[in-house]
């Protein structure tokens, strides 16, 4: 069989969809380009010299605000989880009255804008709002507002809303027929819960709080409002990166962003390989 | 021994409305209807995932109505299987004896012995994700027999499986069942499936019972017409019974007449099965009764050959492929129907059906 078989006929329309291609991933890698050359600003920016100054001299060295951010950031994630663990479950599980009203409250510390909650945190615990503040100083002999304190109830309160959407999320990839068949094989609820849903969820569990706790670190509104800008004391990453370039030290906030940017690619790349690796046992 | 009485339970669009039921010790009683008929709440019901809205499940003389699924010991095989991904095949089938606390050497004993009796004794170290469809429904299957249970449940157990493996599976659910002897409730939607593997066959609509009975019954005794159209007794048509000699004789509407073995009279509906249909290319000899008609269409279905015959009214016949004479039977061809009198099901018309 050595028949010659025609040319095979050239396509305008095989051209007409490399074109078209081609435009829509131009729009896709302007984006792509414009993110880029952000980061290629502050990486060029600082010197050297900078960068060692930055940790070690100087009146806020950087490593206060890295200590204090890492800690008060592990604090509201562990909030978040042991508050987030049992709510994102009954969320995805049960069906509860007033669901709906429930689902937007939750969403609500996430969509509206993040100075809003330091302010309203502000309001509650003052004194001509709720008192909070003055009655946690007279019984317990600290105090949150302005305060370090503060930082982790400012982180949590959008962390918690945004862990339990993740959390909640988690589960809701989980079969619930596993917990079913748990169950008729003699499973009691918190069993199922314990031997079925949470390890199959744990993947998506620890990329949520991975997320969670990256979310916390990158607040800045909240604390702003509620717990001040006060050097070397409520002086988290983003709060010190904005004190130093309001006294001109531009250099210095650079390396601040970096590190910043440093861990938010570090979670991002942790949290896709968590969400698409599947089973680890 | 299990028994529903009345059970109701509407769940969004699904529902199940007063379904008794009584399941004998040791019986293998199969559910079957459409989708959405309501098969998977009766199942749901006794496993203890839903609460019904009314009515009782009785097991032996117990009333569980009111147990959680932890307390009713029952076995359930959902249709997807639910095998716990994160466990080996080994540690999936000893799982419920492992919440029970039972020594390690009898969960490794008892995982032993069912996984020979399935056949799976190969596959007890392998992850859960490896398995083929087939292989699934063994190690739920397993699972659920390793706690014995007093009810067996299997939710469209074969409707993942391809069709040969189903057939293997269908023989292989009758040898366990015959083996250990465990009362099974079974809902599908495949008739033929429900055929190979029941003692006994509800037929449900819309969440409503509508006939139970051995699959004798079901097959060739359908109650109504919807059971007949299930079971795919195709020749369904109204007409008017009177008593003859051996039985009763039924004038169609095209005004010819079949004969039947069954003494219901008055305004009834004829069932036929396509299989009882003879059809012979030369009118027969001798007296026999017969219905001359002209070949409509036919359809080759490999082993078997289904024809359309108008004859007053159109008949369905499916010949088997050996008696199939293909030159004289075509298209337009004239045909001679030979109906048995014993063939031919009657019950009563229904005017909400008609």
């Amino acid at each position: 069989m050595t028949d010659t078989l025609p040319e095979a006929r050239s396509s305008p329309a095989a051209r007409r969809d490399v074109v078209f291609r081609a435009c829509l991933a131009a729009f896709l890698m302007l984006f792509v380009g414009m993110v880029l050359t952000l980061v290629v600003a502050d990486l060029t920016y600082p010197k050297a010299i900078h960068w060692r100054e930055a940790f070690t001299t100087g009146r806020a060295d950087v490593w206060f605000a890295v200590r204090l951010s890492l800690i008060t950031s592990t604090i509201a994630l562990v909030a978040s989880i042991i508050v987030g663990l049992p709510a994102a479950y009954v969320l995805s599980r049960f069906r509860l009255p007033g669901a709906t009203v429930i689902d937007t409250i939750i969403d609500l510390p996430i969509v509206i804008p993040p100075p809003v909650v330091g302010l309203s945190l502000l309001v509650a615990f003052g004194p001509k709002g709720f008192g909070i503040d003055a009655f946690l100083e007279r019984k317990f002999g600290f105090a949150m507002m302005y305060e370090a304190w503060g930082i982790p109830l400012a982180q949590f309160l959008v962390a918690a809303a945004f862990c339990i959407r993740a959390l909640k999320a988690a589960f809701d990839s989980i079969n619930p027929r596993l917990e079913h068949v748990a169950r008729s094989l003699g499973c009691s609820s918190w069993q199922a819960f314990w031997r079925v849903s949470l390890p199959l969820a744990r993947n998506g569990l620890i990329a949520g709080a991975i997320m969670t706790w990256a979310r916390a670190l990158s607040e800045f509104g909240p604390i702003l409002f509620f717990c001040g800008a006060t050097p070397r004391k409520t002086e988290v990453m983003p709060i010190a990166m904005f004190l130093n370039y309001s006294e001109g030290k531009i250099e210095r906030g650079v390396v601040l962003a970096l590190l910043m940017v440093g861990i938010a690619v570090v979670t991002l790349i942790t949290f896709k390989k968590l969400g698409g690796k599947g089973y680890l046992w | 021994m299990i028994r529903t009485v009345g059970l109701t339970k509407r769940l969004g669009e699904f529902q199940l409305l007063d379904a008794t039921v009584t399941i004998e010790e040791g019986e293998y009683f199969v559910l079957l209807g459409p989708t959405g008929a309501g098969k998977t709440i009766f199942i749901e019901c006794i496993a203890g995932i839903y609460e019904p809205d009314q009515g009782a499940i009785l097991i032996g003389e117990e009333n569980v109505t009111r147990l959680r699924p932890e307390e009713r010991q029952l076995g359930y095989v959902p249709q997807d299987y639910a095998l716990f991904p994160h466990l080996s095949v080994e540690r999936n089938i000893g799982f419920g004896l492992q919440i029970r606390r039972e020594n390690p050497a009898e969960i490794a004993r008892r995982t032993r012995e069912l996984s020979d009796l399935l056949g799976i004794t190969h596959l007890l170290q392998r992850p859960i994700r490896t398995l083929s469809g087939g292989e699934r429904q063994r190690v739920a299957l397993a699972r659920a027999l390793a706690i014995r249970p007093r009810v067996l449940l299997l939710d469209e157990p074969l409707s993942a499986v391809d069709e040969q493996t189903r057939e293997t599976l269908c023989a292989e659910l009758r040898r366990i069942h015959e083996e250990l002897k465990t009362t099974t409730v079974h809902v599908s939607h495949n008739f033929e499936e429900t055929l190979a593997v029941a003692d006994r066959i509800g037929v449900i609509r819309d969440g409503v019972i509508q006939q139970i009975g051995t699959p004798d019954d079901i097959f060739r005794r359908p109650a109504n017409r919807f059971v007949a159209h299930f079971v795919r007794a195709e020749n369904i048509v109204a007409g008017e019974a009177t008593p003859a000699a051996e039985g009763v004789e039924v004038r169609l509407p095209g005004g010819e007449t079949v004969r039947s073995t069954e003494r219901l009279t008055g305004p009834v509906t004829v069932v036929v099965r396509p299989e009882d249909v003879e059809v012979l290319a030369q009118p027969p000899t001798g007296a026999n009764h017969c219905l001359r008609g002209v070949v409509r269409e036919t359809l080759d279905r490999g082993a078997t050959v289904k024809v359309w015959i108008e004859a007053g009214l159109p008949w369905v016949a499916l010949v088997l492929r050996p008696q199939w004479q293909s030159g004289s039977l075509s298209r337009g061809a004239e045909a001679w129907l030979r109906i048995p009198p014993e063939a031919v099901h009657l019950f009563p018309a229904d005017e909400a059906e008609a």
